[in-house]
């Protein structure tokens, strides 16, 4: 056999034999035909597989068993190393290791991007390399009974290797057809072969009366139907264009009284001119947003589809087999790239029929007909030979070379040479996937192709009755519509779809994955800071000088807000105002503290409660009015705003209204009197005071933010900048520094004021029995300051111990103190009655070593010697 | 006597493909007025204003020919269960007072908005943009539709008007949001508009 594979003398629809293309695989130059997917160009050049895995498919297959998708999987991952060590973009590894073609689908490196040969179009110029992984561990020898694996539980996988249910035969369309085609459902062709396949990843909703799943007899029919009746009709196709069985047609075949083309030519037109949309190459699936579909082409997108009627006319394929050798396929494989491509898949055939003997004798002229020598034909639809004799094994290892035939009854053993072997097996219905949602899946799937004409026609009535639409039925007759055979039971499931990391997170990556927001005076922020994460805020964490860390720079920041003065940017806030008649009581409900007793312009600062009475976290309240207040709370207590949202008043977003900056330290007056030149009115404790700057109206607030006497500026958002920038100049003159968000905590540390990070996790069983209890009440919870007796700064979450050993609590937060020059600490203690101040207590870190603690007031800062 | 300046969101962001056919730009500052207010009030409140209060999910847009705003375009968006006033710039307090006046006796909810929303208006490719980056099905609705959704994971008021959407949202989240409009129209030739660069704490 000189031959193995080639390219026949004519025929191949889809290829334009006058438009040769030049491409490259692993160095080697060869030439392919416009309309070539890179698998039939291979092919069509010899070769038959691609790092091991042969070009035998021809498109998407039902699900693998269990070893052939570890394989898969693992070869996946050796290419996806591999493509690493080529220095690619480490986004389009993430096809291979999310397994999307982890299956038994051969593929090809290609720039950064990895693409599976048989959907892929080639281009002129591509540089192609196979993966470069390990092939696969082939048997030498397949035989059907004791040499092929059992699957996971226990089954033997069947022999019969499967088919696509698209993977068939077609006349020529004709070229106009063609281009119409792929400027309809393809993405904007690449500029050059690297762009190919780049991951833009886009995430799209599609808002659509019927969305109908698989562009074969069935699904065009339904589409025609729903679209003539004025429905608006996304139709998906896993395959590069649409026709499924109707490729597979005889020449002689008509549908509606057209010659095959001639009626997908029409079909696809009329859709067209309906306003349907068709998307080819993509896949179906579901998850609990909803269903998706997945469009492989240029890079990945994500179309999330809402739609009012689901239609599922996917049609059939075989079970997924195990790792079949070179030069195995199935027959509507071997059919596609004889009759799409005009690629012979060999040289020397047997037909394998485990099925109606129609099937196999029409694969077999087919063959014959392509320049393929057909050695026998095999099984129940055999020929007169080798009727009811069986494949028992396939010799040549890795490649085809014979194929051992075991005698029917009475019959003689058999071995032939031959370098293809064709399965021709019964094709079951792909189910749908489950939707796990609202949607349902109307099937549409017939047996034959004027079955499949009919469902699909009924499908398309009823999913648009489904959405309020009367469609017409449509009336296809076929004539001479034999197609491969299918099983009348029985179904397989579709190949799971793992999207890709670049696929699913679409545009959502990096710096722009969640959402951001930065408060007014960022510009000014952004050229100085580093910054931390408050909720979704962006905001300042330290301000570091030349040489300094976020460490350094917050103390001394702390340091200079102490012994001078600060200016902190508090805007980042979760910020509300809540008005009606039923305000007042509805804070009564929620906070705790002095709230309700407040006067018109009076801030409280209140602990807010959760409708089970947990405490939610500190807030503050400012009556602005009689039945008005304004509420300013951490952003990450969006619970907050919840809870109020949930009670009979007006709730309104104030967040992004105001800016706010809090000046502190000993020389704030100095900081405040170079702004404001006038002289500023007395500010009475916890009463905001409406000054003006140039014409613009603030608040003052006396505040105790960072110690008694703190005074904060509210101003409207968009003079933020401005007025941070005046303060900043003002506050440099005397030495006094913007703080972040790190010296803020030390500030507060200092303070009393506990702010415990996200990351703070607390083992309640190792904390005590009351925190391990929880039908005990907590009574007796409280916050205490701790002073270590060797200069460590205590971990949060460590365990708090008595001298005996007894949990007592946990260290919330440690730091060492700017303004007390040495390591303090803050711990949640549940002891009644609590550690008396001066008492000595023992803070266990991870390693289980321990440090003696002295109890001092939360308020370290009455600590200072 | 010197001026406390005051700065935009997006510093004036204004995006445009090379051929013109699509835009992305941060409109002029506004005064913007978000309101609350019994049905009942509607016709009072649109005299004061000079323009009539929209049905829910509707915007109205006239010049106003009598009020604060005489002379000069007023825009009322329905939306989110109260009403957004939108109108030139520096007329947010004397609309206020206008409005106060007319609801002295009412319960209602007036607060000041100007500067604390950025508008984003987008021409050209707007069902493609938008498509990539919020969940409306654009064919549902009519011009001056009005619709309270998730733009780029983040909460906005769409106002569509022939030919463009303005796109509402809270000046916090703007750079967010305008990069993502921006990535999303990449493909009809807009360019980029890359969040600003940000040291994080490792």
């Amino acid at each position: 056999m000189k031959r193995t594979s080639r390219r026949t003398e004519d025929g191949g629809w889809s290829v334009d034999r006058s438009r040769p293309l030049a491409f490259r695989f692993d160095g080697t130059a060869l030439t392919g035909c416009h309309g070539d997917t890179i698998a039939s160009a291979l092919l069509a050049n010899g070769i038959r597989s691609v790092g091991g895995v042969p070009i035998a498919a021809a498109g998407p297959r039902a699900g693998a068993p269990p070893r052939a998708a570890a394989d898969a999987r693992a070869n996946a991952d050796a290419r996806a190393d591999a493509h690493e060590q080529t220095g690619a973009d480490a986004r389009a590894d993430g096809f291979a290791q999310a397994g999307v073609y982890a299956r038994a689908e051969a593929y090809v490196v290609c720039g950064a991007a990895i693409l599976p040969v048989a959907t892929t179009a080639l281009e002129e110029g591509m540089a192609l390399t196979p993966p470069p992984g390990p092939s696969p561990r082939l048997a030498s020898s397949i035989t059907a009974d004791a040499g092929r694996t059992p699957d996971a539980a226990g089954r033997s996988p069947a022999m019969v290797l499967p088919s696509s249910p698209a993977n068939s035969v077609r006349r020529a369309w004709p070229a106009r057809v063609l281009g119409w085609f792929r400027r309809r459902t393809s993405p904007p062709p690449a500029r050059s072969p690297s762009d190919v396949r780049k991951p833009t990843s886009d995430h799209i909703t599609a808002h659509v009366d019927i969305l109908i799943v698989g562009g074969g007899a069935a699904g065009l029919a339904a589409a025609l139907t729903a679209a003539r009746g004025g429905a608006r009709v996304l139709l998906a196709e896993a395959m590069p264009s649409v026709g499924g069985r109707l490729l597979t047609l005889a020449d002689t075949a008509t549908i509606d009284g057209r010659p095959p083309d001639a009626f997908l030519a029409r079909t696809v037109s009329a859709l067209d001119q309906l306003g349907a949309l068709i998307l080819t190459d993509t896949v179906a699936g579901a998850d609990d947003a909803g269903v998706f579909l997945y469009q492989r082409s240029g890079g990945g997108h994500l179309w999330r589809v809402r739609a009012g009627a689901y239609v599922w006319a996917a049609g059939h394929a075989a079970d997924e087999a195990d790792r079949e050798p070179e030069g195995v396929m199935s027959a509507a494989a071997a059919l596609t790239f004889v009759r799409r491509f005009g690629v012979a898949p060999g040289a020397r055939a047997v037909v394998a029929a485990e099925a109606e003997a129609d099937g196999a004798a029409m694969v077999a002229e087919i063959l014959r007909d392509a320049g393929v020598e057909v050695a026998a034909i095999v099984g129940e639809g055999g020929d007169e030979a080798h009727r009811g004799h069986r494949i028992a094994a396939c010799d040549g290892g890795a490649r085809l070379t014979h194929v051992r035939i075991a005698p029917g009854a009475g019959g003689r053993g058999e071995r032939i040479a031959c370098d293809l072997l064709v399965r021709v097996g019964a094709l079951r219905p792909v189910a749908p996937p489950d939707t796990g949602c609202r949607a349902t899946w109307r099937p549409a799937v017939g047996a034959g192709l004027a079955e499949a004409l009919q469902a699909g026609s009924d499908a398309g009535v009823a999913a648009a009755r489904a959405v309020g639409i009367e469609a017409e039925p449509v009336s296809l007759p076929v004539a001479d519509g034999a197609t491969l055979p299918v099983a009348r039971a029985g179904s397989v499931s579709p190949a799971p779809i793992a999207l890709p990391d670049a696929v699913r997170d679409g545009p959502y990556i990096g710096a722009m994955a969640e959402p951001v927001r930065f408060v007014p005076a960022d510009p000014w922020h952004r050229e100085r800071a580093v910054y931390e994460a408050l909720g979704e805020w962006r905001v300042p964490s330290a301000y570091p000088g030349a040489g300094e860390n976020v460490e350094r720079a917050a103390y001394r920041e702390a340091l200079a807000a102490r012994e001078i003065g600060g200016i902190a940017d508090m805007s980042a806030a979760e910020r509300f105002e809540i008005v009606g008649p039923r305000a007042l009581a509805t804070i009564d409900g929620i906070v705790f503290g002095g709230a309700p007793r407040l006067g018109l312009d009076q801030a409280a600062t209140a602990l807010a409660l959760g409708a089970d009475g947990r405490a939610l976290g500190f807030l503050r309240v400012d009556r602005v009015a009689h039945d008005r207040f304004e509420i300013l709370a951490d952003p990450r207590l969006a619970a907050v705003r919840a809870r109020f949202a949930q009670s009979p008043v007006t709730v309104t977003d104030l967040s992004d209204t105001y800016a706010s900056a809090v000046v502190c330290g000993p020389e704030r007056g100095r900081i405040l009197a170079a702004v404001f030149v006038e002289a500023l009115p007395a500010l009475p404790k916890g009463t905001r005071v409406l000054v003006r700057l140039d014409g613009v109206e603030l608040w003052l607030l006396k505040s105790s933010q960072f110690g008694h006497g703190s005074v904060e500026i509210i101003s409207p958002a968009r003079y933020g900048l401005a007025l941070w920038e005046r303060l900043v100049a003002a506050g440099a003159a005397i030495g006094a520094a913007p703080i972040g968000r790190a010296a803020m905590r030390l500030l507060w540390m200092e303070e009393g004021r506990v702010d415990v990070t996200p990351a703070l996790r607390l083992d309640p069983a190792a904390l005590g029995p009351a925190f391990a209890d929880p039908a005990r009440p907590h009574a007796s919870q409280s916050v205490i300051g701790l002073v270590p007796m060797r200069p460590v700064v205590l971990e949060p979450g460590a365990r708090l111990l008595t001298r005996t050993k007894t949990p007592l609590g946990a260290v919330l937060a440690g730091a060492v103190s700017p303004f007390l020059k040495r390591p303090i600490a803050q711990a949640l203690v549940d002891a009644s009655p609590p550690p008396a101040f001066g008492s000595k207590l023992f803070a266990e870190g991870p390693d289980g070593r321990t440090v003696a603690v002295r109890v001092v007031p939360a308020r370290v800062l009455e600590e200072r010697p | 006597m010197r001026r406390l300046s005051w700065t935009s969101a997006l510093g004036g962001l204004d995006l445009a493909a090379p051929d013109g056919s699509v835009t992305l730009r941060e409109a002029d500052a506004r005064s913007l007025l978000r309101l609350d207010v019994p049905a009942s009030e509607a016709v009072a409140v649109g005299q004061a204003i000079g323009a009539p209060l929209p049905e829910p999910g509707r915007a109205a847009y006239a010049r106003a020919p009598r009020g604060p705003a005489r002379e000069t375009e007023v825009a009322i968006l329905a939306e989110d269960g109260g009403y957004l006033v939108m109108a030139r710039f520096g007329l947010a307090a004397a609309l206020a007072a206008e409005i106060s006046s007319v609801l002295a006796a009412t319960p209602h909810h007036l607060v000041d908005r100007s500067g604390a929303l950025s508008v984003l208006v987008l021409t050209g490719g707007v069902d493609h943009i938008l498509a990539r980056i919020c969940g409306v099905d654009r064919s549902a609705l009519r011009p001056d539709d009005v619709v309270r959704t998730m733009v780029a994971r983040t909460p906005a008021t769409l106002w569509w008007r022939q030919e463009r959407c303005e796109i509402i949202v809270g000046a916090s989240r703007a750079a967010f949001v305008a990069s993502h409009l921006a990535q999303a129209g990449r493909a009809l030739g807009l360019p980029a508009a890359a969040l600003p660069a940000h040291r994080l704490v490792p």
